[in-house]
């Protein structure tokens, strides 16, 4: 039994990209490949690892024979090429689409030039081969993401727009019901194909429980795991006592929240003001608002990502030094602004604390608190908003590489309509110089080479990097799991493996 | 008679066209564009231009407006961007919570209003009559999330008395009640008016003076005239509630409308605001209707324009 | 406005003295100009700036600090989850909700009346077709309809005063109406059509002191009304944005400590509700002084 707050908008694993359903979609669906207790693939649906051609750009992939749909129904080669096909699809308006441009041809059957994806093929009904149009070593990692998942076709056919509330899969937990406001209930697979798994017979998410609430229930042993983020007031209360602090599971996460600067606005057009912003803002009582959970940022990377810099210090919190830059780039009395954020909890109070850092430099901060799709899709379109708060929404990695930290959030590909480019920075030269960086499987000249990007990247002050995120979750003490299975660097909870007394 | 109905009939199907219009107008003005809605955050320009038209959102009001009418007439309002199902099924899904919730809300209130707006009526101007007329009052004054926060606190947390989320009888308690305080107040204060217009009456003088006990001088009398202010009473409740249950909604978790109407104007969901504030309305509209029909069947001699 | 006739003068008078033997409407009044002096005077009255996020207004962990821990007793009531001081901004608080409460009253009582006033006035097809806008408009949901607006124009103080104000005439509209319209029959109205005196006069000059204590009764306990609405909205997160402090949004910020700060929540919801309260009495008490014709138990 697992609460949350919200319900969930779809188990499509096409479409759901939050938080919450991100690791529940992963109950119905499974792709060519998973992860294992860390960061390293392993094979799921496929047979074995890929072979790969030696441009690095050909991927064969030999399936797993006899894996059932959970209609019945086996899977073959010609539903991976029809999944894969149908996130790139326009019409299925995946927010992952982006990840797979790189297959040859996808761009050209996304604009519709195309009737299907040529680098998506599948030789015979066990083979799957896909054909990059560039080199990509990420792209394994990127086959492990829920988008990748395998779909049933005529599922999808069945069910439409709706297939997202009635999931089919391979999966290791059957999709049985959702009650829109209250909860979704998976059973138990009984043929699933994997390893033995699941332990559990049956998974409850029940939603509509605020996370206050949920922490009390779950010390009752109402509910075994709470899905949310610990309230501040109940963290505290945890840690200070040793018997609730056996229910806590902590993994760092491998992420970065940050302030995006959006360098085509006025006036943060002006490389001067985006460094005063870098040191107005006191990163530390971000931190101690969160209670502790987290570390201070002073790079865009996450300590645990190759590439991070332990000699980099960064900017400085010092609001004279910043008004004195804020003087040399000419607001000596400062000017008015405004930052996006999200309206859930404990957002806007850290946005308030920001709101008090610059008000100290002369800068009138405003705030605009609104739901996450909105501060997504106002951040993603040039020019609305001057600056975002990623914080609820922030980088999480999809995959360990650093350059899901450079493609998606500072590359000119993604400034666009809908990227997530939000700091709206283009630099050709340092594009250039990631397409290497991606081709390139010589792990130490990565890491100097990305070093070297994000200290440009800081250099320019395209974004305030605030803190490290840490992910707690609290479950009962009759629910067992690895730590990683709680708290994996990928799937956050990995249902099919936790067990209960 | 009938054709008095037949004219509120007639009114209030006036009313829902007007209704409908002014809820479509306000989503033409909104700024958020519903085809980059509907189309997701990534695609291209090209794509969004293509669902537009597919849509039909670059045709002018009254032809939008109109297919939104003739497909919402087929009990058809849309499909919901963020929820990825059609709005009816959404609403329909959440609308039998709210109206259990308002329905034990009214419960609550007559519970609380009845017996205590009687009483005070009893004995005019006494202690108990000013003591519960002024807590009657700061009933009505207190914000409902602030009562419902308050009692989720006490009766919830600190006495463990009521489960503290869910879904259920039990977890209905608290919600009801929440909702139900404030409005009791008003109950309180227009049955302790009524009774005292009543016990002044000729024919309840003439009872107390032939020495009918009180008890059945309320029960007989009492009740039976009352009945039509509680109606109309209720019949303004149901419209207060649809509006305003939401803040008890968020407070408890309590899966019902005014939460879905809050978080699709929060993600912009247009079909999905439209189709909630309209149904909405029309419930107010009919029960408005129904309140005033009973009303005419219960006291023949009211005939309201 | 100056009023009329020496009729209505001693109305008025009569209207007072019966307004100062109702002891809970003065009691109501008295905390209604409590509160206004509250609201002018919170620079001076307020221990320390409500936006200043202290340092020391946090706990180690992050949390609110109360006021009863030693140390801290410069924070009266403790302070926010931001560490600011609570008590300040319950002061300040004052300010927005008088502010929005009387200006969206105001201009809900000039719409209203008009719109009820000309409509009644009028009659025929312009009454019709005005009243029965009217009463669409009264068929949305109030706190739906003011979210939805709010929405579309992007929350701030004003927008606020704004919105409520159009969501809420409609109700005065529907009183002013009928007794325009019961007005109109009387004699000294007809009596001024019949020697010939211009309609924006008889308005003006007839009709609109006689509607006075309807406006100045609902004036009062539309505040009520307006006031809890723009907590309700702050509460949603949707209404007054911060760092101007709103009752209804420190309630929404301080809800998630109600276990181990139930302060902040206690005391912003008290300050409303005592609010409402007063608005509620003093109006309350207007109504049966100013309606001597009304039935008084």
């Amino acid at each position: 039994m697992v609460a949350y707050q919200d319900d969930f908008a779809t188990l499509d694993p096409a479409i759901g990209y939050d938080w919450s359903n991100w690791p529940a979609i992963k109950n119905v669906f499974d792709g060519l490949l998973d992860y294992d207790a860390g960061t390293t693939l392993e094979p799921r649906l496929a047979d074995g690892m890929p072979q790969v051609s030696s441009d690095a750009k050909v991927y064969t992939f030999k399936l797993r024979q006899g894996v059932k749909f959970q209609n019945g129904r086996e899977l073959t080669a010609d539903d991976v090429v029809y999944s894969m096909t149908r996130v790139v699809d326009p019409k299925t308006k995946s927010p992952g689409a982006g990840f797979y441009m790189g297959i040859q041809g996808a761009r050209e059957f996304a604009d519709g030039k195309a009737k299907s994806v040529q680098g998506i093929e599948a030789p015979d009904k066990y083979t799957v081969k896909f054909t990059l149009a560039e080199p990509d070593v990420t792209f394994l990692n990127k086959l492990a993401l829920n988008f990748a998942y395998v779909v049933p076709k005529e599922e999808v056919a069945k069910w439409g727009e709706q297939f997202g509330h009635h999931p089919v899969g391979t999966g290791p937990f059957l999709f049985k019901e959702w009650q829109p406001g209250q909860r979704i209930v998976f059973d138990r697979n009984p043929n699933y194909f994997f390893g033995g798994l699941p332990y559990l017979d049956r998974v409850t998410i029940e939603v509509g429980v605020a996370p206050e609430v949920a922490i009390l229930r779950l010390e009752k042993g109402e509910i075994d795991v709470m899905g949310d983020p610990i309230p501040a007031a109940e963290y505290a209360r945890i840690k200070a006592d040793p018997a609730a602090q056996k229910r806590l599971v902590q993994s760092p996460q491998v992420s970065t929240i940050y302030i995006a600067i959006n360098t085509r606005v006025k006036p943060f057009d002006n490389v001067k003001v985006r460094q005063a912003l870098n040191m107005a803002i006191d990163k530390a009582r971000v931190v101690k608002l969160l209670n502790g959970r987290g570390t201070t940022a002073n790079q865009i990377l996450p300590p645990l990502m190759p590439g991070y810099d332990q000699a980099y210090k960064g900017y400085e919190y010092s609001p004279d030094k910043a008004k004195s830059l804020l003087a040399e780039a000419g607001f000596p009395q400062g000017f008015e602004t405004t930052i996006a954020c999200i309206s859930t909890d404990p957002q806007p109070k850290l946005c308030e604390s920001f709101q008090q850092d610059l008000s100290k430099i002369g800068i009138k901060l405003n705030i605009q608190s609104l739901a996450s799709s909105t501060v997504i899709e106002n951040a993603g379109t040039e020019g609305k908003v001057p600056l975002v708060w990623t914080g609820g929404l922030g980088w999480i990695q999809d995959y360990p590489d650093p350059d899901d930290f450079y493609a998606p959030l500072f590359a000119c590909g993604s400034a666009v309509q809908g990227g997530w480019n939000w700091s709206w920075y283009c630099n050709a030269d340092l594009d250039k110089q990631a397409a290497k960086l991606l081709g390139s499987i010589d792990k130490g000249a990565r890491v100097t080479g990305y070093q070297a990007l994000f200290r440009k990247l800081m250099d320019d002050a395209v974004a305030v990097p605030v803190y490290h995120g840490q992910y707690d979750i609290a479950r009962s003490e009759k629910l067992h799991g690895n730590q990683g299975d709680f708290g994996h660097p990928e799937h956050t909870l990995r249902y099919e493996r936790l067990w209960k007394q | 008679m009938p054709a008095y109905i037949l004219k509120r009939v007639l009114q209030g199907a006036l009313s829902l066209v007007g209704i409908s219009v002014i809820t479509y107008l306000l989503i033409f003005f909104l700024p958020a564009d519903p085809a980059r809605m509907y189309s997701g955050p990534s695609a291209t320009p090209e794509t969004v231009a293509r669902i537009r038209s597919e849509l039909g959102l670059d045709q002018p009001f009254w032809v939008q407006y109109s297919r939104y009418a003739v497909r919402g007439l087929q009990g058809d309002l849309g499909f919901s961007y963020k929820l990825q199902m059609p709005v009816t099924q959404a609403i329909m899904s959440r609308l039998p919570y709210t109206l259990v919730l308002i329905l034990a809300a009214i419960v609550v209130e007559l519970l609380i209003g009845i017996p205590v707006g009687i009483a005070s009526a009893m004995r005019p101007q006494s202690l108990t009559d000013r003591i519960s007329m002024l807590l009657a009052l700061f009933g009505a004054s207190a914000p409902p999330f602030w009562l419902g926060l308050t009692l989720l606190y006490y009766l919830g947390f600190k006495l463990s008395l009521f489960p503290l989320s869910g879904v259920g009888p039990a977890q209905l308690v608290l919600p009801a009640l929440t909702a139900g305080l404030g409005g009791g107040a008003w109950y309180a204060r227009m049955m302790r008016t009524s009774t005292v217009d009543i016990l002044r009456t000729d024919y309840i003088r003439t009872a107390r003076a032939k020495g009918v006990t009180e008890g059945r001088v309320i029960r007989k009398h009492l009740m039976r005239n009352a009945l039509g202010p509680i109606v109309t009473m209720i019949g303004m409740d149901v419209p207060w509630f649809l509006g305003n249950i939401v803040l008890v909604e968020t407070v408890f978790g309590w899966p019902g409308m005014g939460r879905l109407a809050v978080e699709a104007i929060q993600t912009v969901d247009v079909p999905l605001i439209m189709g909630t504030v309209v149904i909405t309305a029309y419930i107010v509209v009919i029960s408005s209707i129904v309140t005033d029909i009973s009303h005419t069947l219960l006291d023949p001699r009211v005939r309201m324009a | 406005m100056a009023i009329p006739g020496g009729e209505e003068q001693s109305y008025l008078r009569l209207a007072w003295r019966r307004l100062r033997r109702d002891r809970l409407a003065l009691l109501g009044g008295l905390f209604v100009i409590l509160l206004i002096i509250v609201a002018l005077a919170a620079p001076w009255i307020a221990p320390h700036s409500p936006s200043e996020q202290f340092a020391e207004g946090l706990s180690d962990n992050g949390l609110p600090v109360p006021s009863t821990l030693p140390g801290s007793a410069r924070f009266l009531l403790g302070t926010d989850p931001n560490g600011r001081d609570l008590l300040s901004r319950i002061l300040y608080g004052t300010r927005v909700s008088l502010l929005v409460g009387v200006l969206a009253n105001g201009l809900a009582l000039t719409i209203g009346t008009c719109v009820g006033a000309v409509a009644g006035y009028f009659g025929g097809w312009v009454g019709a077709i005005l009243m029965r806008l009217t009463d669409i408009l009264m068929a949305f949901p109030t706190l739906l309809l003011a979210i939805a607006l709010v929405a579309i124009l992007k929350p701030s103080i004003w927008i606020i005063i704004l919105v409520i104000g159009l969501v809420y005439w409609t109700w005065i509209a529907r009183v002013v109406y009928g007794q325009v319209v019961a007005l109109r029959e009387r004699e000294f109205i007809e009596a001024a059509h019949a020697v010939g005196a211009p309609r924006r006069r008889i308005i003006m000059r007839h009709l609109l002191p006689h509607l006075l204590p309807t406006l100045i009764v609902w004036g009062t306990l539309g505040i009520a009304t307006n006031v809890m609405l723009e907590a309700a909205l702050s509460y949603l997160g949707i209404g007054v944005q911060p760092p101007d402090p709103s009752w209804g949004q420190m309630i929404s910020s301080g809800q998630r400590f109600y276990r181990s700060a139930p302060w902040l929540v206690l005391y912003p919801g008290l300050a409303i509700a005592l609010t409402v309260f007063s608005f509620n009495l003093l109006g309350d008490g207007l109504r049966d002084a100013l309606d001597p014709y009304q039935k008084r138990s």
